[in-house]
């Protein structure tokens, strides 16, 4: 049950995020044969809101990233 | 990183701004030991190239934002490389770590935090591949401190999510596994009142472990990698002709319900990100190879005593799947994917 309604939620509270996509959007490539791209982020703990309201705060410890 | 340049903000499945582009970048890089919503950072670190500049860090000690969350030490490390003449491959091409010692939050608290980023070309033939790796540390997580319902999570040992592309039919892939430790070596140790459940990498990163839930804790170890995407239904990919692979993955994603009436927090311990894509046929530099980027603050960065960039880890075992063309999810049981 539990899991259902986490996915639930997830799905419903969270369908605007599924607008990111990967590699980031706008990225256009480069002339010639140098057209690649590499992204790595890392967090170690996160906490959030799974409905996320405006008000709702969102911790990351130990984030790392070079996109 | 961006042959192209990064020309837009990058966002990743949390949500965080990971890079914010803007005209000429093509490398950025940043660490954050602690980070509030994106608005209050401590042991912050961010650089973009080029130029290639000296790396930079950031550290800060004993700071407390009432009812949010306090850090005995922050730490964040940037060093993003980037040469208009040459390729530069051999070493990263960007490189983030960010670190926190005792941080605190309402319903959880950990000793350490810690994780890192490389992206890099690496020699293929006479051309390169493209690879993006992220690391966990390990550490130990308490959520819902001091309350009946407190959960101890020990991360025994390190985690790697690697995404790597040569653009040759089959040079894709995937990889997601624990770092230089036994398959049987214990990676995870979770504890509940006087229930104590060890499990080891080959259990935790082979499939997705149940344990019994609580009235107020979802915990959910070592699902399959993803793609990105926080509803849930995208799957990692490995394109068939080598030229992309992605993917997202948690080592602990927990869902805590005593965040409020009504409110679910979502907890995610290891979240790692990869993405690379190449062209066809991989990427060829066009004018002399270089180890040296610049003025290569990068070796600056490794003979300092912090994190150094990882080069060349050993993974602990793994199976590989076979070529089967299209977008290929991690089978519940493999944590090796290529194409």
């Amino acid at each position: 049950m539990v899991r259902t309604r986490s996915v639930l939620a997830a799905t419903l509270g969270l369908l605007p995020s599924c607008l990111v996509a990967f590699p980031a959007g706008g990225q256009t490539a480069a002339p010639g044969e140098l057209r690649f791209s590499a992204s790595a982020t890392g967090t170690a703990l996160y906490v959030g809101g799974l409905q996320a309201p405006a008000e709702r705060v969102a911790v990351r410890a130990g984030f790392s990233g070079p996109p | 990183m961006s042959a192209a340049g990064l020309t837009t903000a990058t966002i990743d499945e949390l949500g965080a701004t990971v890079a914010t582009g803007g005209a000429g970048r093509h490398a950025e890089a940043r660490g954050r030991g602690l980070d509030v919503n994106g608005l209050v950072v401590v042991g912050a670190a961010e650089a973009a190239a080029p130029p290639t500049a000296a790396p930079v860090a950031d550290e800060a000690s004993l700071v407390d934002i009432p009812d949010v969350a306090s850090v005995s030490l922050a730490r964040g490390e940037a060093a993003p490389a980037w040469s208009q003449r040459t390729c530069g491959a051999g070493r990263p091409l960007g490189f983030g770590s960010g670190r926190a010692l005792g941080v605190v939050l309402p319903v959880a608290a950990a000793d350490v935090a810690r994780s890192e980023a490389t992206t890099e070309l690496r020699p293929a033939g006479d051309t390169f591949s493209v690879v993006a790796e992220t690391r966990h540390g390990a550490g130990t997580i308490r959520l819902l401190p001091g309350t009946a319902e407190q959960t101890t999570i020990e991360v025994l040992g390190e985690t790697v999510l690697r995404a790597r592309a040569d653009g040759n039919p089959g040079g894709a892939a995937l990889e997601y596994a624990a770092v230089g430790t036994d398959p049987a070596a214990p990676l995870l140790r979770i504890t509940r009142g006087k229930e104590v459940v060890q499990l080891t990498s080959q259990e935790v990163l082979g499939g997705s472990v149940a344990l019994a839930q609580t009235p107020v804790m979802d915990l959910r170890i070592g699902e399959a990698p993803r793609g990105f995407d926080r509803a849930g239904g995208a799957r990692p990919y490995v394109a068939a002709d080598g030229t992309a692979a992605y993917a997202v993955v948690d080592l602990l994603r927990v869902q805590l319900l005593t965040g409020g009436p009504g409110e679910v927090l979502d907890v995610r311990i290891g979240h790692l990100e990869a993405a690379v894509t190449v062209p066809a046929g991989g990427v060829r530099c066009p004018v002399p190879v270089s180890n040296v980027a610049d003025e290569d603050p990068l070796d600056r960065a490794r003979s300092s005593p912090s994190p150094t960039p990882p080069t060349g880890p050993t993974l602990s075992t793994g199976r590989e799947r076979g070529r089967t063309g299209g977008t290929v999810p991690f089978p519940s049981r493999v944590f090796r994917m290529t194409e």
